[in-house]
């Protein structure tokens, strides 16, 4: 797994890549978390990313209430494959703001 | 009546492990011919399992051990993962409503939710923990042999 963080309009985007599971989602916690924690708003991009467990969810859950407590935003752009199913099963997908891609954020 | 047997494999209980566990379950589900989707959802489910067992058997100890078994019979996959951590309560894998926003919980429920049966088979005098996991073979592979 890696990732690593690029702008997009007036927000951070991180990109995720491969697999986040228990052995990396702490990782993927810490840059998450300093983004929000420096005033972004963040899109968290999924078009590269295979697998996630509901550790890698919790994180994101825990982004969300991070955001929304700070007035930013979490969304989640290309979900797609296992990553969507995960969301899903988790009903999460109607708790994110999910959108196709990260492009599609106008402003 | 035997099951037969598809996989016996131990990996340490270091999260690092994860990724070659997913991947012998995939292979699996690829032999079983199940579908992408089930797959996943089988591939997570075990995942979440083992991660539990990391977690919450093991206290994020690295050196305990995971036994995987994988069998099948003219119905189901039976996936059976054994710890030889401290038992567990059996209650910890029951089917809760849970709120998706708040902490814990979010393993069990997609095991139960993706799985047909779930449960803890070991008994008193087991060293440690037994989880079962079973899912129905598709229907095209129900009663054909490999």
């Amino acid at each position: 797994m890696s990732f690593d963080c690029s702008d997009h309009l007036h927000y951070k985007v991180l990109h995720l890549t491969g697999e986040v599971d228990l052995s990396n989602s702490t990782k993927v916690r810490r840059c998450l978390l300093d983004i929000l924690d420096r005033g972004n708003s963040v899109i968290v991009d999924f078009s590269k990313l295979t697998y996630i467990d509901s550790s890698g969810m919790a994180i994101l859950v825990e982004g969300l209430n991070t955001a929304n407590k700070k007035e930013l935003s979490l969304t989640i752009a290309a979900a797609v494959g296992a990553p969507l199913q995960v969301l899903e099963l988790t009903r999460l997908n109607q708790v994110f703001t999910l959108v196709d891609s990260v492009t599609d954020i106008k402003e | 009546m035997n099951n037969e047997s598809l996989l016996d494999k131990r990996w340490s209980s270091c999260p690092h492990e994860l990724a070659d566990i997913r991947k012998n379950v995939m292979g699996i589900c690829a032999q079983l011919s199940f579908n992408d989707k089930d797959s996943n959802e089988i591939v997570l489910a075990i995942d979440e399992a083992c991660t539990n067992i990391i977690r919450y058997a093991y206290n994020d100890c690295r050196d305990g051990e995971i036994y995987l078994q994988v069998t099948k019979d003219k119905k189901q996959v039976i996936f059976r993962l054994h710890d030889f951590a401290k038992h567990v309560s059996k209650d910890c894998i029951e089917q809760k409503e849970i709120d998706p926003l708040k902490p814990g919980g979010l393993g069990v429920m997609l095991m139960q939710k993706v799985m047909n049966s779930v449960k803890f088979v070991h008994t008193r005098k087991c060293k440690g923990n037994i989880l079962e996991l079973k899912k129905d073979l598709p229907k095209e592979n129900s009663n054909n042999e490999l």
